[in-house]
Formats: C-alpha cells, sequence, structure tokens
C-alpha cells in the first residue's frame, strides 16, 4: 500500500525545488523528480519533491485555454498518479507474482526499470487524459463509454470536442488519422450490423455527419483527385498519396467519376477559413473516412 | 462552354422557361458537380441534380443523384416543364452523362471516359 502519493508538500522556490530536474516530455516540463514516499513508486521518485506541471498550449482554442487553466497542479498530478496506478495494476497477477516475488510488506516486488518506465510514461499520458476530459465535458459524450465507442455520431461529436484541444501539428496529424480509421470502423461496423442507416447522416457536401468551419491553426498539406477551379469552393483530402485504392476507398471516388490520372497537391496557409469533416460514403465499397476540407481552391498554395 | 458532369452551363432559356443550377457541390474530390434546379425561379427540393441536361418537348432530361447504402450514383430523370413534377426511371447507374436524343431513345455514357454508352427508349407508352 502506498501513503497518500497525490499530496504535495512545500512551494517550489522560484519556480524550482532545490536539486530538480527539468525534463522535456512532448511538450510537459516537469520540475522535481517525483511524487513522495510509496513504496510502490520508482525510488527515485521517492522524495518529497513538489511538482510543477507545465504545458505548451499552442494553437488550442480558448475554451480549451479557459478550460485548462482552472486545473490545479494537484488535480493533475492526481491524473498522473492514477495513470501510474493504473498502469502498475497490470502486473497484480499471478504471473508477475512467480516472476518478480514479493517484497517486505507482501506487494508484488515489481522492478525499478519497470516502475520507472510507467512512471515516465504517465507524465505522457496526463496531458491527453486532460484534453480526453474536456472533450468529454465539452461535448457530453464519454468516449470511453459503449456509446461514444461503438455509436458514430456520439464518437463525431466527442472527436469535434477533443479537435478543439489539439496543440501541436504532430498531435493534430495523430488526430486525424485516429478519426478516420475510428469513423471508418464505426462505419463498417454499423454495416455489419445491419440496419444502420446512414442515408440522412450525409451531407450534401459529402460529410459524414456534416462539417465544422474553422480557420487552420497551422499549416495543412491536401491533395485533391479532380480538376481545379479557380475562386471556387472544392473539396480537397489529407494527403494520401495516389494511390487509386486508397483515394476510392478512403475518398470515396467512383471509377466512373474519375480516372484518378491527375492528383494536384497543396497546402492550406495558416489562418485560412475552411470547412473540414470525415468523407461520407458512396455505398458499401467506398466508405470514405479521409478527412475532407471544403476550401477556395485559390487559397490553395500549390507548388 | 465545356459540356461534361465536371463543368456544364448553368443557366438555360427553353421556350420561355429560365432554367438554372443552384447550390452547386462537388461529389468530393471527383469533381461531379450537382445542384438544385430551379424553373422560373421555382425550385424543385428534395433533389440533387446532375448535368448537363437535355431538352426535349415540354420535358427536361438530366442525372439525379442517389445515395444509397449499396450504391451510389444517378438515376435518369426527367421535368415536365408544365407542372414541374419529375419522373424518374428506376435502374441506378454510377454516372449518367447524357449525350443525345435520337429516335425516341435517350443515349448517355456510364462513366466519364465514355466508355460505356446506354439509351433508354422514351414515351414507350405513347
Amino acid at each position: 500500500m502506498f501513503n497518500d502519493p497525490t499530496g504535495m508538500r512545500g512551494e517550489p522556490k522560484d519556480g524550482k525545488g532545490p536539486g530538480d530536474r527539468e525534463t522535456l516530455i512532448e511538450g510537459i516540463i516537469l520540475y522535481g523528480p517525483g511524487p513522495r514516499a510509496s513504496r510502490r513508486f520508482p525510488s527515485s521518485q521517492e522524495r518529497n519533491m513538489v511538482y510543477l506541471y507545465k504545458f505548451g498550449l499552442g494553437n488550442s482554442s480558448k475554451s480549451f485555454q479557459d478550460y485548462f487553466k482552472k486545473i490545479s497542479q494537484n488535480q493533475i498530478h492526481t491524473m498522473r498518479v492514477n495513470i501510474y496506478t493504473g498502469s502498475l495494476g497490470s502486473y497484480d497477477s499471478g504471473t508477475a507474482r512467480a516472476m518478480y516475488g514479493l517484497d517486505d510488506s507482501g506487494d508484488i516486488n515489481i522492478p525499478e526499470s519497470i516502475k520507472e518506465k510507467l512512471w515516465d510514461e504517465s507524465g505522457n499520458a496526463v496531458y491527453g487524459k486532460i484534453k480526453d476530459n474536456f472533450a468529454t465535458e465539452a461535448s457530453g459524450v464519454d468516449h470511453y463509454s459503449i456509446n461514444g465507442t461503438f455509436n458514430p455520431i456520439a464518437n463525431a461529436q466527442w472527436m469535434s470536442a477533443r479537435a478543439l484541444a489539439v496543440t501541436s501539428n504532430g498531435e493534430a496529424k495523430r488526430m486525424i488519422v485516429q478519426t478516420a480509421v475510428q469513423s471508418t470502423s464505426s462505419f463498417a461496423g454499423g454495416a455489419a450490423g445491419g440496419g444502420f442507416k446512414f442515408k440522412g447522416l450525409v451531407s450534401r457536401e459529402g460529410f459524414l455527419f456534416g462539417g465544422v468551419e474553422t480557420k487552420a491553426p497551422f499549416d495543412i498539406a491536401i491533395q485533391r483527385a479532380g480538376f481545379i477551379a479557380e475562386n471556387k469552393i472544392q473539396p480537397w483530402g489529407l494527403r494520401i498519396g495516389s494511390s487509386k485504392f486508397a483515394n476510392r476507398t478512403f475518398n470515396a471516388i467512383l471509377p466512373e467519376w474519375n480516372s484518378l490520372t491527375n492528383f494536384t497537391t497543396g497546402t492550406i496557409p495558416k489562418g485560412t477559413t475552411f470547412k473540414f469533416g470525415i468523407v461520407g460514403p458512396q455505398g458499401w465499397r467506398y466508405p470514405g473516412g479521409n478527412i475532407q476540407f471544403n476550401i477556395n481552391s485559390t487559397s490553395v498554395i500549390k507548388p | 462552354m465545356k459540356n461534361n458532369p465536371y463543368l456544364f452551363p448553368l443557366n438555360y432559356n427553353f421556350n420561355g422557361i429560365s432554367v438554372k443550377y443552384t447550390n452547386l457541390v462537388e461529389l468530393g474530390q471527383s469533381g461531379i458537380q450537382i445542384g438544385k434546379i430551379s424553373l422560373d425561379n421555382y425550385t424543385i427540393q428534395n433533389y440533387d441534380f446532375g448535368g448537363p441536361l437535355i431538352f426535349k418537348d415540354n420535358y427536361i432530361f438530366l442525372p439525379l443523384y442517389k445515395r444509397s447504402f449499396f450504391k451510389s450514383g444517378f438515376i435518369l430523370a426527367f421535368i415536365n416543364t408544365k407542372n414541374y413534377k419529375v419522373y424518374t426511371m428506376e435502374s441506378i447507374k454510377p454516372l449518367i452523362w447524357l449525350d443525345l436524343i435520337e429516335e425516341n431513345k435517350i443515349f448517355f455514357y456510364e462513366d466519364i471516359e465514355k466508355i460505356k454508352r446506354t439509351s433508354y427508349n422514351l414515351f414507350k407508352n405513347n
């Protein structure tokens, strides 16, 4: 058992305690080596030190930044410890007991290297957890509930809210891919289950569940298969290369509509207004799922 | 002027009736355009039509976009310009690119490459 690992003692001096370290992990700056004593925590963390979590808010939305400002250091630390203890729980098994034996207090004697690794991982995960919580609060959908997992509309609502908390280009790319995969899976799952009627779920513009208008928080690399018209709103997609299979499947382009011999690549400049969403299906063979950007083609910077 | 499913005239005048495509959108990145049709400022709701269209007698022939679970594509539609009623054929095709009407047959292509040409008989019961 461990004693109140979420407790924080003292205040940092000028933001840092003596002997503290400063580590940059995925946008998180940690001051101080760890929570106070518990034999379940890595020994290097078993000191009465203070944590000060700082996060880069990047180009995230104002609503997320406002949400973030209300979270105390204690709450952040509690989340991290919960993530850590949750990870540690996977070692609470007969196999682990046999492998690592028991310590003096009867707990499984998990090696320090594993505990260090899990502790570091919890530090990386806590920022994502905060963002997930924000999305849940903003959308009213718990992403990890049965509804959030299997209901594509609920999932899309949650993802839309989660997009407001994106703070880096890398995260945006990961999320776009995740959204594409999840939406495709949801559609395929619904189709397999039968009775899933998508007719009203696809907008005239081809978005599954409709699109969202926003300004580009950073330069976005896109491509388009169809002809390019000047000064006209046209659908573009996230770059997925020139594979005919990938474009027909994820961009839902029928062979009879376009031979896919010409692709135009371009970049949406930061600050440009566009509408984005998930490509809706055109029949079961062309499920869509890529991210579609409806933007004035003249605004797209072409090479 | 281009006259294909990507680019086609948006305004027509037929026997004194003004016909317009409005509110156009593209079917994803394919470039195929669909939109609403207005006859003398009366917009036919609930349907999206592709182009180009053909006039014959008191009818406008044009492709009507249809999305269904198993197949998306177009069905041939014709609009009576006297009462604005829309009639449709049943068979759904991936694409309908109207070519011409000849000897009570309407010819169209089913793909953008103009490889497959099909025809329907018109006014069979007249």
